[in-house]
């Protein structure tokens, strides 16, 4: 009996350990699961906070009502740089059956040279299965008056003189127990002290991959300019935003500037055209295969530069750019994605024309059904869209519709953000356009000035589509005339545009001006602006809400639904 | 004992999946391929440029497997092998150590391994020889012709457009008006082109405020306007003048305050040739005139003779124009003659010769 107990007692204790053991993983450092669970998120800093000492710690639920819910708090006092390791005090867990804040729970702290490792201990999993982490910064420096703003926070959810902030992405705690998040103010930008450092500018980016379990992404930025020695670059570079690195990426075969870039839906990457290192067009197209690391196949291709690049389920299509001398392509190349494949007798190649197939300054979108090519110096407005299947069934099927009331978009950058054609054009306007089978219907929204100036438009800036529902306009320079008749004054733009498909939502200011800047969101709050800057610093600017995760509400994650 | 058994099993489970990473070490015995040289993703000088793989065993020459592309093209090569501390190493020397991307593949026996890495010497930012077509005060620019300006940097194609690039037709009345045109860059270059330019009129090409590439560590903002004209062959030609002396071949007046000669409204006068082949006689001597001045976009004195008679000669673009001061009362006759020599600015004579007379009674 006594025998079968200590079976029993083993068994359970084997099967606890397994259940406890496979979302704990391995245990870095040997340290042994104590009580409750153990969360750990690197929180990457900005050089700002290094300027605050009072962080109020938080262990938040979501609820099913896309409110908040503290269930786990602590503060703690430190200066960055100066303290190494330290622990939240008065660390509490919300007992919900009651409604009162319990002393439960630990949470230490490790103050590194660019980030604060936060591990907590949880007693209880929270039932629902979204949660973040996230630390508050406010203004006090005296240890008394943080904690008295900790408890303000506690009990009256009142957040006085909040500076900074910092988050991870929404997670399910069950399955993932390891994140990381951003810590940076709130109202202005910030820099990244090391990471994500980088001269590059005018890169040919691509979202590479995305890790289904933690959301987080790989992108590859090619080629581009190094500000510091101007050289056209051949590397590429890989940012990881699991730990908000760049890595060396594959070397491509020839340097470019202003070259296309696609992901073909197999995973690899299409790179074409562009100038090289003597400001000549590049006449070839090759292709990056991620899972050998390298750019294996080189196809010759129209030499042209400012084109772009799009793929369709069987095809890689290159269109618009200029050619030779100057004269924009009128052509259209399709490749099949054999070309790819190893024997280069299958490499093939399709030319077409399209009739109205944009002009120099002509910017590109595309979506799921369809590339577009818009304006064009030197012509009406127009916009020409090509079906993406009709491609592949070997028609190049294309309508074109002109935009009435508008002299000209001037040399535009554009993206399709959920249904609308957005196109920043280079006369100080943005355009919001929707294009469905009957009518296209066009608003407008000018750039903000400031007092004193006249007219203001802005070229060369960068315009990202940062997710579903949002979009970013920054660097560049801004050509301002303060009185009439006068020359415009060229000046780096700092400004930071954030915009939603119904018009500008933000403005800030970043701390470099830049130019052929790169930009990602993370966790759909934290823009970060890689490059462009001879600084080489990483700039973030916090585009969230402090009162909740950006998350909870845009397209991608579902209350209620599982994270997947 | 069969308690424990699964406890076992599952730390072994467990140990295994948590070293997993680490058990490559054992392979790495077996491994003939030991590295290669340069290293992945890495660049070196071209004149460094050496390849090479090292080998755990002696390589048999019939079994290697060793090609070099350089930017997509076979690299053609030499094979040697080398014995170094216990390693075999297979040198590939390429014949001409060109900067490029590599990329190589190495085989031997069942073993392969294929990388990439790029040979680049010293960069100097490229400066180019700085050019236009055409150029500031170019005469007779081909109707049709492309124009382009050429600066010493690189440009950023994304500010080129309709604010930075403009043609502009200067209009006889001094009246400006901007031209629709296409554009594009090319390297350093600003394309324009306006399809057919008109005949005989003046323009100015402005790029200004474009931004080198890249802005920061440059100049920054690069400008450049050139003024020119478009083919003209037409001959000056007299359309009036006032008093009317080129109609009646001698004008009578009772009061001269100053006479005019009115050429066609696209004609640009060469100011030289006026002042050459333009000549002014009053009671039979010929005039001298105190100033002369050029007034085309702007008023420019051009020359000035120190003589107490102030009579003035203002060249406009389609106008000679003679002031008199205070003018001339009574009894004088002025006598006109246009000399045939007299060009207008693209180097048309007028080829004919006129005489007329002013007489102030």
């Amino acid at each position: 009996m006594i025998e079968n107990e200590k079976t029993k007692e083993i068994l359970k204790i084997l099967a606890l350990s397994f259940i406890l053991a496979i979302p704990i993983g391995c245990p870095k450092g040997g340290k042994s699961v104590e009580t409750g669970k153990h969360f750990n998120a690197d929180f990457y800093y900005t050089q700002k906070i290094t300027n605050f000492s009072c962080f109020i710690i938080e262990f938040i639920e979501i609820l099913p009502s896309n409110e908040v819910q503290p269930i786990l708090a602590g503060y703690f006092t430190a200066k960055i740089g100066e303290t190494s390791d330290t622990k939240a005090k008065d660390v509490k867990v919300f007992n919900k059956s009651n409604g009162i804040w319990e002393s439960k729970g630990d949470v230490e702290i490790k103050i590194l040279p660019e980030k604060l490792s936060v591990s907590v201990i949880l007693p209880y999993l929270p039932y629902l299965r979204k949660t973040y982490l996230e630390i508050k910064v406010l203004t006090p420096q005296a240890d008394e008056l943080c904690k008295e703003r900790f408890e303000d926070l506690l009990i009256k959810r009142e957040y006085k003189g909040l500076v900074a902030i910092g988050r991870t992405p929404i997670f399910d705690p069950e399955q993932m127990n390891q994140t990381i998040g951003i810590l940076s103010p709130v109202a202005e930008s910030d820099i990244f002290p090391g990471v994500l450092s980088s001269t590059r500018a005018y890169p040919m980016a691509v979202q590479l991959d995305q890790n289904i379990k933690t959301g987080f992404r790989k992108f590859l930025l090619c080629g581009g300019m190094d500000i510091l020695t101007h050289r056209v670059l051949r590397t590429c570079d890989i940012v990881d935003e699991e730990n908000l690195s760049i890595v060396t990426g594959p070397v491509m075969n020839f340097p470019r500037i202003f070259g296309a870039i696609s992901l073909i839906s197999d995973g690899r990457v299409a790179i074409s055209g562009g100038l090289d290192s003597l400001m000549k067009p590049v006449p070839f197209l090759e292709v990056y295969d991620p899972y050998f690391d390298i750019f294996l196949r080189i196809t010759k291709v129209l030499p042209r530069f400012k084109n772009y690049m799009f793929s369709t389920d069987q095809n890689v299509v290159v269109v618009g750019g200029v050619g030779e001398g100057g004269v924009w392509d009128r052509r259209v190349e399709i490749f099949p994605h054999a070309i790819t494949q190893s024997k280069p007798a299958e490499i093939k190649r399709f030319l077409y024309t399209v009739e109205n197939p944009g002009d120099f300054g002509a910017c590109f979108a595309e979506d799921d059904l369809r590339a577009y090519i818009i304006g064009g110096i030197g012509s009406a407005p127009q916009i020409t869209r090509i079906y993406k299947k009709g491609l592949d069934a070997g028609i190049v099927s294309a309508e074109t519709v002109k935009i009435e009331g508008i002299q000209s978009f001037g040399n535009c950058k554009a993206l399709k953000l959920g249904a609308k054609l957005l196109v920043a054009g280079s006369y100080g306007q943005i355009y919001f356009i929707t294009w469905d089978k009957e009518s296209v219907s066009v608003s407008k929204e000018d750039l903000p000035k400031e007092v004193g100036q006249l007219k203001k438009s802005k070229k060369g800036f960068s315009f990202i589509k940062l997710s579903e529902g949002k979009a970013v306009m920054f660097g560049g320079f801004d050509y301002i005339t303060f009185q009439e008749g006068q020359t415009s004054a060229v000046v780096p733009s700092s400004e930071i545009l954030i915009l939603s498909q119904d018009g500008i939502k933000q403005i800030k200011r970043a701390v470099y001006t830049s130019e052929g800047g790169w930009a990602f969101l993370f966790a759909d709050e934290y823009l970060i602006m890689v490059g462009g800057n001879k600084e080489g610093k990483a700039q973030v600017s916090f585009i969230g809400s402090v009162e909740f995760p950006e998350g909870i509400t845009t397209v991608g994650i579902d209350i209620g639904e599982e994270v997947k | 004992m069969i308690r424990k058994c699964p406890l076992f099993l599952f730390f072994i489970l467990l140990f295994c999946s948590c070293k997993s990473e680490n058990q490559t070490s054992a392979n790495v015995v077996d491994q003939i391929i030991l590295s290669f040289y340069p290293q992945n993703k890495s660049s070196v000088f071209p004149s460094d440029l050496t390849i090479y793989v090292d080998l755990a065993v002696k390589p048999e020459v019939g079994k290697i497997v060793f090609s070099v592309w350089r930017d997509g093209g076979d690299v053609p090569g030499t094979i040697s092998i080398e014995e170094i501390d216990k390693k075999f190493r297979v040198y590939f020397t390429p014949i001409e150590r060109a900067e490029g991307t590599y990329m190589v593949y190495f085989g031997y026996g069942s073993e392969v391994t294929f990388w990439a890495f790029f040979a680049e010497g010293e960069f100097s930012p490229l400066i180019f020889r700085p050019d236009s077509m055409p150029t500031d005060g170019e005469k007779n620019f081909p109707l049709e012709n492309t124009m382009y300006v050429s600066f010493a940097y690189a440009v950023n194609p994304d500010v080129i457009d309709e604010e930075t690039v403009r043609l502009i037709m200067i209009k006889p009345s001094l009246e400006e008006e901007i031209v629709p045109v296409r554009m594009s860059l090319y390297s350093n270059s600003v394309v324009v082109s306006a399809g057919a330019i008109s005949l005989s009129t003046n323009y100015r090409i402005e790029v200004t405020n474009v931004v080198s590439l890249p802005y920061q560590n440059n100049p920054g903002t690069l400008s450049y306007k050139a003024r020119f004209r478009s083919f003209d062959f037409s001959p000056p030609y007299i359309v009036g003048c006032s008093p009317d002396f080129c109609v009646r071949q001698c004008a009578e007046v009772d009061f001269l305050r100053g006479l005019e000669i009115r050429f066609r409204e696209d004609e640009e006068l060469d100011e030289l040739s006026v002042l050459d082949n333009f000549i002014l006689e009053k009671n039979g001597r010929r005039v001298v005139f105190s100033e002369v001045y050029k007034v085309f976009d702007t008023v420019e004195l051009i020359k000035r003779n120190s003589i107490s008679d102030p009579i003035k000669l203002y060249i406009y673009r389609n106008k000679i124009f003679v002031d008199f001061g205070d003018g001339i009362s009574s009894d004088a006759i002025i006598k006109i003659y246009v000399l045939p020599r007299l060009s207008d600015s693209s180097g048309n004579l007028i080829n004919d010769f006129f005489s007329w007379c002013v007489k102030v009674i």
